[in-house]
């Protein structure tokens, strides 16, 4: 596989680019814009001298470049800022919740990737059947459902009433969180060989997964559809079927990868709105994740933790896209040449 | 199986022609339906006879009943009133905000796509760095920094929102430039800005609209998912995400008051996406 470097580099100099861009655009999000941080960070009893005082200690009262330039020589250091309300660093704080957060993202993609696939598949192999329209029906209504308000359902049918599921948390009261690992539940678990646990971290997860993933199953499996649909025209297929290929060959080896591409972009930028709406699956089942930290933050106008949480996911988001954009090469031999 | 592949499958979605009274149904009803909203927007009255504001501590969380469709709140407000007059906010707002984004967009990617080179790469490079952050959260912080209000979610979403068609617009200005009506009209010496709005923005029009009617879809997800964060609309305000935030506390007591105003936000969408199919259909595309 002979990768292009100048096509790698050119990407890794992009994203690098645009992480700066994107760093400097948070921090003049929650610097610039907030109508006085300090009163925030002072609480809302507090008098002119203490809001002057916090000010002071903060940091806030000195020039915007000045800050600006403390903000990215702490950023480069790791160092993500205080909060404003528990007055410690944020690090250890984010570093506990994104494992919560990245193991409900990650299942949510991976069955959304692998099951909108197949089913777009089949939907452009068996074109017009009673079947695809009730599919098609279905992703228009699964597009159409807030996320939050579907978890909310999910969570009254299946936990509350029929009590199949866990209501809330990635655990039960009485088990005991796997010895630290991965930071996954269900891995930490599996490698410790502890059975119950992971089966009580499967148990958890399944709901909130459903609810990201019902949203997202839909437009995959469209944008997959449309995608193999488009490929089943070419003539390459034509002569492969002449040849007398078998159809699971036809699909799998030939069509797959050709489709591939425009599904893996597709997924990329679904990763974005994976982040957005795991905050609000997130606050449903009290998950515990970056997306309840956020929510938090949002109640007491903590804006470091708003503006740390904003960049740690932009910055996942930005890597995941750099990822695809160097995927495109491995999938797809004659990206390589250009 | 082997069938399907003599015959390739068409891209095009087949639409049946039909006639007479059904054809002037099914041609009637996307426009019936926004008809319907209009009227829900403007009129709440119509369709919810109870004061959304009025409290009655007696009858709080009371269940569905004739009286009251949906049941009652915490505050013995009715809640099916409380939605539909939430509709202004919800479905009201989405539509601002798309409209608003969708103009911003049009100017600047028009700007970007007939002017010259260093407008083009200003406004890409920016609409770069807007689309580099996952959407929601973006939103989140924005409307974080301005604090909690029904104005900094319309200012938040349409921020998010306009770059998506600054590019399509850009997109497509440059495939119209190359063709022979352009090009005549350049040559007499059209002003560009007469060029982009006569001759250009009529056949943008068709496409934009259906993006905007799925798009006004999203945006009322985004909107409500904004709410529900406790960044919208602020108390007493009927809105249809606040109300489901507000419902969080009594899921468990009262299933309708969280459950059944997501049907309002759920028709709303489907609504906008069948609209934005139909749109797009006739613009000669397929329904994404």
């Amino acid at each position: 596989m002979t990768f292009s470097v100048q096509y790698v580099a050119r990407r890794l100099g992009a994203a690098v680019l645009v992480l700066l861009v994107v760093i400097t655009g948070t921090f003049l999000l929650s610097h610039a814009i907030p109508a006085d941080p300090a009163r925030a960070a002072a609480g809302l009893h507090a008098g002119a001298a203490q809001v002057a005082a916090v000010a002071h200690q903060l940091g806030l009262d000195r020039p915007l470049w000045d800050q600006y330039g403390t903000y990215m020589a702490n950023l480069l250091h790791g160092n993500l800022g205080i909060s404003y309300v528990s007055r410690t660093s944020i690090e250890p704080i984010l570093f506990a919740a994104i494992p919560a957060t990245l193991e409900l993202v990650v299942y949510s993609f991976l069955v959304c990737a692998v099951f909108g696939v197949i089913v777009g598949m089949a939907e452009a192999w068996w074109p017009r059947k009673v079947s695809t329209h009730l599919v098609r029906g279905a992703s228009i209504l699964g597009t159409a459902l807030p996320v939050f308000w579907f978890a909310i359902i999910l969570q009254l049918v299946f936990a509350a009433h029929l009590g199949w599921f866990p209501i809330v948390g990635r655990l039960g009261g009485d088990t005991l969180p796997p010895p630290h690992v991965t930071g996954f539940y269900t891995i930490d678990a599996l490698l410790a060989g502890q059975w119950s646990t992971f089966g009580d971290a499967v148990m958890h997860l399944v709901l909130p997964v459903l609810s990201l993933v019902a949203w997202m199953f839909a437009l995959t499996s469209r944008v997959a559809e449309k995608s193999f649909a488009t490929e089943l025209t070419r003539p390459y297929v034509q002569t492969a079927v002449a040849r007398g290929i078998t159809s699971r060959r036809l699909l799998w080896r030939h069509v797959l990868r050709n489709a591939l591409n425009p599904i893996i972009t597709m997924l990329g930028l679904q990763f974005g709105w994976l982040l957005g709406g795991t905050i609000l699956v997130e606050v449903v089942f009290s998950w515990g994740g970056i997306g309840s930290v956020m929510y938090t933050a949002l109640q007491n106008f903590d804006y470091p933790v708003i503006e740390a949480v904003t960049l740690v996911s932009t910055i996942a988001f930005v890597v995941v896209n750099l990822c695809v954009d160097l995927l495109y090469p491995v999938i797809d031999p004659r990206i390589r040449r250009t | 199986m082997t069938a399907t592949l003599a015959q390739p499958v068409s891209p095009e979605v087949a639409v049946p022609v039909r006639r007479g009274r059904v054809a002037a149904v099914s041609r009637w009803w996307p426009a019936a339906l926004v008809v319907i909203w209009v009227i829900l927007i403007v009129f709440p009255q119509v369709l919810a006879r109870q004061n959304p504001y009025t409290i009655h501590p007696a009858q709080a969380l009371l269940p569905p009943s004739a009286a009251h469709w949906f049941g009652t709140d915490e505050a013995g407000r009715d809640v099916f009133a409380r939605c539909v007059y939430g509709i202004r906010y919800s479905v009201g707002i989405s539509v601002a905000v798309v409209f608003i984004a969708a103009a911003i967009g049009s100017v600047l990617g028009g700007l970007a796509g007939l002017g010259n080179k260093l407008a083009d790469n200003l406004v890409m490079r920016t609409t770069d760095v807007f689309l580099a952050f996952p959407y929601m959260i973006l939103a989140i912080a924005i409307a974080a920094a301005e604090g909690p209000g029904l104005t900094t979610v319309l200012i938040a979403l349409t921020a998010v929102w306009w770059p998506s068609y600054a590019r399509l617009v850009r997109g497509q200005i440059l495939a119209l430039r190359e063709l022979p009506f352009v090009e005549g009209a350049r040559a007499v010496n059209t002003p560009l800005r007469q060029i982009f709005v006569r001759h250009m923005l009529p056949h943008l029009a068709p496409q934009l609209y259906a993006r905007i009617a799925i798009d006004i879809g999203y945006a009322i997800l985004a909107l409500t998912g904004l709410s529900f964060l406790g960044l919208g609309a602020q108390p007493p305000t009927p809105e249809l995400g606040a109300i489901i935030a507000d419902a969080r506390n009594y899921t468990l007591q009262a299933w309708w008051y969280a459950t059944l105003p997501g049907l309002f936000i759920l028709a709303a969408v489907v609504s906008a996406i069948v609209i934005g199919n139909r749109l797009e259909r006739a613009a000669g595309g397929t329904p994404a």
